[in-house]
């Protein structure tokens, strides 16, 4: 697993964890990412159970374990949290903060464990990282990808943490910013389409993003934005058709599809 | 991940498969009790047309095996409650030692950091994470020298949780083998059925080679009865089978915790 400091300022520092060069080909790669905040740790995403090893033992060359205060799930998928169980029983104090629509569906991965989970309203919500850290914001991201779905807003970095927005499918080499926008369209565009439902969603969220003015956009696959990629990648999702499957509208040749083999 | 956890994971992954086939053989059973009553019932009534003192007789041998399904029908209820229990508890058990495999693997990581960082020659491998004696007292290991506080909090915190779930992970193992003791004192029971519904079929065979007529009906009767004691007999060793295989495996994995606690 590899580790990186994306931000530092005086005890302020964001963390990213990804990039596993010995993860299971059949998993997809995740980007976990830590907002440390003097002694009070954000974990954003932390993964999915079978990477809960490597995440932790990576995460222990930054901080102790003992001051991670908040787990913030960005949506319902196991690869951003079926992890959940073992962070809290490791730590029992952490708070975890997810879209609301998603708690009764996360409690699914408590594995004997009690957990509450703190659900977020849909218009957004303030985040406090532990009793004196600073003031993190989730960002409404519904439909784009997830039904319920948020995105993470660091004021102090300038940070905008996006989930599964800005995600791509990347070779296990590829470095963790962003160089060439134009070269980088090819490992994020199909898994937008396919995963962003709605157009109307990414657009609001685009314009959520613009007010923001993020300094970085750093997403939960694939390689971070940062200088003048952030604009080129607003822009480019603004503009990008999303809800896309090549089968989606039915044509006459609807009984030969797999689904209606039956009527033969 | 160490070849003692790598075996760990196997051993368990088979107890959690036995637990199931346990139980599915155990619900395999249900009707065998109704099975049973019908064919007593069909010989009390094959007896009284026959209407003589040999006719008595077979009476009273088929109203004796009419009595065993009564017997047998709870037995079977509480086998399916007490295996059912028991696959239960064997998944909750693999749960937790596949939990603990998931700490200890992370310890093991974080010890490998800390020792490439260190530029030391030993590694997790050299340290037995599978103690808890060792375990609670891993930040003293002369192998681990100047650490960090932060290093030796994550540390202990990590020993701390492994240990617990050691711990936990034996009383829900011995829990997984008492409910497997229950499971074979039923089964023995059954089996005690099953042998005495044999000896009254045995016995209308005998009773009913006196009789002039009708002997082919209770012949018949009683290859009935002996088909369906085989099929319990045969679902209970399947069962005794599986039971002995997960007793012997629930064993092994105690002695390797256990014996790990004193090394």
């Amino acid at each position: 697993m590899n580790s990186q400091i994306i931000y530092e300022s005086g005890d302020h520092k964001c963390i990213f964890i990804g990039r596993d060069p010995q993860k299971k080909e059949q998993i997809i790669d995740t980007n976990e990412y830590i907002i440390q905040s003097g002694d009070n740790a954000m974990l954003l995403d932390p993964g999915g159970i079978d990477i809960f090893p490597v995440v932790l033992a990576e995460i222990t060359k930054y901080i102790s374990l003992e001051n991670i205060k908040v787990i913030f799930a960005t949506h319902q998928d196991p690869d951003t949290s079926s992890s959940l169980a073992m962070w809290l029983d490791l730590v029992k104090e952490i708070k975890i903060y997810s879209p609301w629509l998603w708690t009764g569906f996360l409690a699914h991965f408590g594995m004997g464990t009690n957990f509450t989970l703190n659900g977020l309203p849909d218009e957004g919500a303030e985040i406090k990282i532990g009793s004196d850290g600073s003031t993190v914001y989730a960002v409404p991201a519904h439909y784009a990808h997830s039904p319920g779905n948020f995105s993470l807003f660091d004021p102090k970095s300038k940070i905008l943490f996006s989930g599964d927005i800005g995600a791509a499918l990347l070779p296990a080499d590829y470095p963790i910013y962003v160089e060439d926008f134009a070269s980088h369209i090819k490992y994020m565009e199909k898994f937008h389409q396919r995963w962003m439902p709605s157009a109307n969603a990414v657009r609001a969220w685009v314009r959520r993003a613009r007010a923001i003015n993020p300094d970085v956009i750093a997403p939960q696959h694939g390689a971070i934005f940062t200088g003048r990629n952030v604009t080129m990648f607003l822009d480019w999702l603004d503009n990008l058709e999303v809800g896309k499957w090549e089968m989606g509208a039915e044509s006459s040749d609807i009984y030969k599809t797999v689904w209606m083999r039956w009527k033969k | 991940m160490s070849q003692q956890l790598i075996q760990f994971r196997k051993d368990v992954g088979n107890t959690y498969k036995l637990g199931v086939d346990i139980l599915i053989h155990s619900r395999a059973l249900k009707g065998i009790s109704l099975d049973l009553k019908l064919l007593a019932v069909n010989g009390i009534v094959q007896a009284g047309k026959i209407g003589s003192a040999q006719g008595q007789s077979l009476i009273t041998l088929s109203g004796f095996l009419s009595d065993l399904p009564v017997q047998i029908a709870p037995e079977l209820e509480q086998l399916e409650v007490v295996t059912s229990e028991l696959a239960s508890q064997l998944t909750l058990t693999s749960v937790a030692i596949i939990r603990f495999i998931f700490y200890s693997t992370a310890l093991s990581n974080l010890l490998d950091n800390i020792l490439i960082k260190q530029k030391s020659s030993f590694r997790s491998d050299d340290f037995n994470l599978l103690s808890i004696t060792d375990l609670l007292k891993l930040t003293n290991n002369p192998l681990l020298k100047g650490l960090d506080s932060y290093e030796k909090n994550n540390i202990n915190m990590l020993a701390k949780v492994n240990a617990d779930i050691s711990l936990r992970s034996i009383e829900m193992l011995n829990k997984s083998i008492d409910y497997l003791k229950k499971s074979e004192q039923r089964i023995l029971n059954l089996k005690r059925n099953g042998f005495i519904a044999n000896y009254m079929g045995s016995n209308i065979l005998i009773e009913s080679s006196y009789l002039d007529s009708n002997q082919q009906s209770f012949q018949a009767l009683v290859s009935n009865i002996r088909g369906i004691v085989e099929k319990l007999n045969l679902n209970l060793d399947n069962m005794d089978n599986s039971i002995k295989e997960a007793k012997n495996v629930l064993n092994k994995v105690i002695l390797l915790i256990s014996n790990t606690q004193n090394t």
